[in-house]
């Protein structure tokens, strides 16, 4: 019944004269309680971005007009667990990135080749969903924070492309699931409350995730760190291997 | 155990062994154990849970300041490390850097909770294994830099810098210094946020725990231990002052003679805390809330109070009397 109710919503053409008017948060807070007029009317505001979005990673009208109408589908029966609905843009946006990453991988107009220059493909999942994606996320973020350095300046901008950076270096010590898990609450600031119903478990159990998977990025961390040290070390010559007589006894 | 008989070069305070540890590598190291224990304080301490005289109570302190202010007393400046867990990667490796290069020296480097919660030495590294060598009073083996890494709490390393040597007399005066803060709770410690009793009022905290029957064997039994075997090395210390230092002018006759009046009631405490050993072994404990037991232990506790009060107004004496020594002739 949604999904019919969707598809039907995507039919209008794109009208954009019609995004003034009302207000766009309140739109969003309607739709998040189940207001079907409401999504339908974001629909039609945000189709043309979406679009947009889609045929910059797709390249291919045919394949973007798909990327889109799944990609609506998807973020109507995800916009409950939107934390904030000022955040709504970026976050549709994101969803319909992912929708296209995700399209291409399955044998897009460039089968197996990689479609998009810096996306990294490691990290390929059969049953991949929206936040199963830390490419993409990290894409997606990284794309917002140049947008932002334009406001913001250089340095935050720096800041932020190496935290991404560093991230997208850790994360891959974490499990398929607890890296879902982990981008979805890190990255969405979705709650583990509603994490837990979104991956059908309890709170409790998102909370050990969450849990155990900062103990593993830490470890990651301090793993990269003390290797980036040696070879320092090794690269300036410095002495490899020291061992003084074994102390007196303590 | 006889004082007469003991090792005197080993104790249960690992923090001063570490000590002694890393200066023995010392191409002309002319500390022994018992100078190390008296000069850096650590033979008269005395630090008490007074809730349930935690085992945590021998090194419930702060290890940078004592430790700098132990190896300052002996004539050495020294580098710290002490980030919190967890320890961001930079200044990990600025850590791992002054270990190394303590070892590069060819001084291994002070450290704590290596193998236990004590203080040990790491002496030696491979970056290729990424290992560690550390020996501490419970073991000694290896320990990967990840381990090493994975601190509880803190990361602890103190590595003896450069020699800069001052006189015997400055020695002791900074040594009584110490000794003075810590029994009349002086010393700095806010960190523990008064959990911990230090110095003579230790003696009532520990005490009003017997009373109120809530002592943990082993702590109890691990702090009597520590304590017991420190005022060993207390007595010994003094006992050395009456006879290494000469009776050539006023300052060395001064000392000689208040380090001996010191050493009578320190031997008082010393075989109190003996006895206290006694009633409760190292590990096991005995039965510290037992009426009996707890009654002859706070008797002994009493007794050792009482002689350390009046040690204590002695050693006050010496510094004074080290910070400026009396007119040799007095003529009034």
């Amino acid at each position: 019944m949604i999904k019919e109710f969707v598809l039907d919503s995507l039919v209008p053409p794109i009208r954009q004269d019609e995004q003034d008017g009302i207000s766009n948060e309140k739109l969003v807070n309607r739709a998040r309680g189940g207001d079907q007029e409401a999504f339908s009317e974001l629909v039609r505001q945000y189709r043309a971005k979406a679009y947009g979005w889609a045929n910059s990673v797709a390249k291919d009208t045919f394949l973007a007009e798909d990327i889109v109408q799944d990609a609506l589908l998807r973020a109507f029966l995800k916009l409950g667990t939107l934390m904030d609905s000022k955040k709504f843009l970026p976050w549709l946006r994101q969803i319909v990135r992912n929708e296209a990453y995700m399209k291409m991988r399955r044998g897009g107009p460039f089968r197996n080749e990689q479609p998009v220059s810096g996306i990294q493909t490691n990290t390929l999942h059969k049953d991949v969903v929206d936040f199963s994606n830390i490419d993409s996320i990290l894409s997606f973020v990284a794309y917002s924070s140049s947008e932002k350095a334009r406001v913001e300046g250089p340095e935050e901008h720096l800041i932020r492309l190496e935290m991404m950076e560093s991230i997208q270096t850790l994360l891959h010590c974490l499990s398929p699931r607890e890296k879902k898990i982990f981008e979805a609450h890190f990255f969405e600031a979705i709650s583990p409350a509603e994490l837990a119903s979104l991956f059908d478990t309890s709170t409790a159990n998102i909370y050990n995730v969450l849990s155990r998977s900062r103990v593993k990025i830490r470890k990651e961390q301090i793993r990269l760190s003390i290797h980036a040290y040696t070879k320092k070390r090794a690269d300036k010559g410095l002495t490899r291997k020291k061992i003084l007589p074994t102390p007196p006894t303590l | 155990m006889n004082i007469h008989e003991r090792d005197w070069t080993t104790t249960r305070t690992s923090a001063a062994s570490a000590i002694y540890g890393a200066l023995s590598y010392l191409d002309e190291n002319a500390f022994s154990l018992i100078d190390v224990m008296g000069l850096t304080g650590h033979a008269f301490r005395m630090n008490i849970d007074p809730k349930k005289v935690h085992p945590a109570g021998p090194t419930a302190f702060p290890g940078g300041y004592i430790l700098r202010r132990n190896l300052c007393n002996l004539g050495f400046t020294s580098c710290l490390a002490d980030p919190a867990a967890p320890v961001p990667p930079d200044k990990l490796q600025k850590t791992f850097s002054i270990i190394q290069e303590s070892i590069d020296h060819g001084i291994p480097a002070i450290s704590y909770d290596l193998f236990s919660t004590e203080f040990g030495l790491i002496y030696g590294y491979d970056d290729d294994s990424q290992e560690f060598y550390a020996k501490d009073p419970s073991n000694d083996g290896v320990i990967t830099y990840a381990d090493f890494s994975e601190a509880k709490g803190f990361i602890f390393i103190t590595t003896i810098s450069e020699k800069l040597p001052h006189s015997k007399y400055e020695m002791l005066r900074m040594a009584l210094d110490m000794i003075v803060d810590h029994a009349r709770g002086r010393e700095w410690n806010h960190i523990f946020n008064g959990n911990f009793v230090m110095g003579l009022d230790g003696f009532e905290a520990w005490i009003k725990v017997f009373e109120k029957g809530t002592v943990d064997p082993l702590g109890n039994a691990y702090n009597a231990a520590v304590i017991a075997d420190a005022r060993q090395f207390a007595v010994k210390f003094l006992e050395e002052l009456t006879m290494k230092w000469n009776g050539t002018n006023v300052v060395e006759r001064g000392v000689r003679k208040l380090a001996g009046e010191a050493r009578e009631f320190y031997i008082v405490s010393a075989e109190a805390f003996e006895q206290l050993t006694r009633l409760f072994p190292f590990p096991n404990g005995g039965i510290p809330n037992d009426h009996n037991s707890s009654n002859k232990a706070i008797e002994l506790l009493r007794n050792a109070e009482a002689a350390e009060h009046e040690g204590i107004k002695v050693i006050e004496k010496l510094l004074q009397f080290m910070k400026g020594y009396y007119s040799e002739k007095w003529i009034y």
